[in-house]
């Protein structure tokens, strides 16, 4: 076991609710799916919210939220995989996890556009844009409402494995510093600048705004 | 008046359509799924079946839409109701012998439409009665009536689903 370094503040309280809200959002997407649709549609309205929002954050957040700071390029990303085992311990999102985040969100985009077009094969439940498209329209965003949920799975599990390849072969509790915001590796070298709370405030303006504009159009 | 039918495509999405279903996410629209060329030409049957059904959902579709809004319009409901109801009777001649699964078709129809022809009649008797005082409802237009009945109708296409349909 590595031992204890000192505890510095890697991730935001808007960024880990975010990251626990959608873990808690997406568990109730995927067990009310046909079945309860208005539990269903809500918890698609919350993932909407939740993702406009980190998107925003994403721009204006915290330092390690921030796209500009740990999207890096092929290179980056080679280089980091290459030296996987004997890499330092990355302050905030590494390359290759910036890619994770970066497909998670873009999968978490199509799930839930699908989804606003949706009809089921009932005819009977619908997302709140499905009245601007035709039956058949709306069944086959329904079936890819499907196959990308089938291919969001396939996002989560991966992530699930990373974080316990980083438990196994690192020795590096990655779950920890999302629930309480602090990362006690040692040799971290890296420094959170938090984003001032009217930012926060924009943010959930924002999201809160365009969801409910949404929702309004069914 | 009702959205035109497209070549049948009703089978649920496969993974040999998962890169055309790809390029479709990303392309926003259209509905060009890679024609599957090997496949042998299914019985009339099920294409006509696929598309009653697709035109039963749009008809469905066009009351719902319009039951959503603050004030239904009664001229788009009445004839969608008529539809339904009219498609409804003729569900049976839909599914013939020999156009089953187990007939080697390719099709959502559960062998069970044939294996069980009394419950098949009576999920079919129950479609026809909903769309029936369906159409009565829409006749009268009596929006609040017509609220709360849609959702029998959509438990009776529900209950065909449920037992003689391949799962969604």
């Amino acid at each position: 076991m590595t031992g204890q370094g000192p505890r510095v503040r890697v991730w935001d309280l808007p960024t880990r609710l975010v990251h626990w809200a959608l873990v808690v959002l997406v568990v109730v997407a995927w067990l009310t799916g046909g079945e309860q649709m208005n539990i269903h549609r809500y918890a698609g309205y919350g993932i909407l919210g939740l993702v406009i929002f980190r998107l925003y954050w994403g721009v204006a957040g915290g330092s390690t939220a921030r796209f500009s700071q740990f999207v890096k390029g092929p290179g980056a990303v080679l280089a980091y995989v290459r030296g996987w085992r004997g890499a330092p311990a990355s302050f905030g999102h590494n390359p290759l996890g910036a890619l994770s985040v970066l497909l998670l969100v873009v999968l978490l985009i199509s799930q839930v556009g699908l989804g606003l077009f949706a009809i089921d094969i009932n005819g009977m439940e619908s997302g709140p844009f499905a009245r601007f498209v035709d039956f058949e329209t709306g069944r086959q965003a329904s079936d890819l409402h499907e196959l990308n949920f089938r291919l969001l799975q396939a996002a989560v599990a991966l992530h699930l494995v990373a974080i316990a390849a980083y438990a196994v072969f690192k020795r590096r509790n990655l779950v920890r510093p999302m629930v309480t915001g602090q990362d006690a590796t040692p040799g971290l070298e890296g420094e959170l600048r938090p984003a001032p709370l009217w930012r926060l405030a924009v943010g959930v303006a924002i999201a809160v705004l365009v969801v409910v504009l949404i929702a309004r159009a069914g | 008046m009702f959205p035109r039918l497209r070549p049948a495509r009703f089978d649920r999405a496969r993974s040999g359509v998962i890169g055309a279903a790809l390029a479709l996410v990303l392309a926003g629209c259209g509905d060009q799924a890679s024609p599957e060329a090997n496949a042998p030409p299914p019985p009339p049957a099920v294409a006509e079946r696929q598309e009653g059904f697709k035109a039963l959902g749009a008809a469905f579709k066009i009351i719902n839409d319009q039951l959503r809004t603050g004030s239904p319009d009664m001229a788009a409901i009445a004839p969608a109701a008529d539809r339904m109801s009219e498609l409804a009777q003729q569900i049976p001649g839909w599914f013939p012998a020999g156009t089953g699964p187990d007939d080697g078709v390719r099709t959502d129809a559960l062998a069970t439409v044939w294996s069980d022809p009394d419950g098949f009649a009576a999920a079919h008797t129950r479609l026809v009665a909903a769309t029936g005082r369906l159409q009565e409802l829409a006749t009268a237009g009596d929006v609040e009536a017509l609220r709360e009945h849609v959702r029998g109708v959509g438990a009776s296409c529900g209950g065909c689903h449920d037992n003689f349909r391949v799962k969604q």
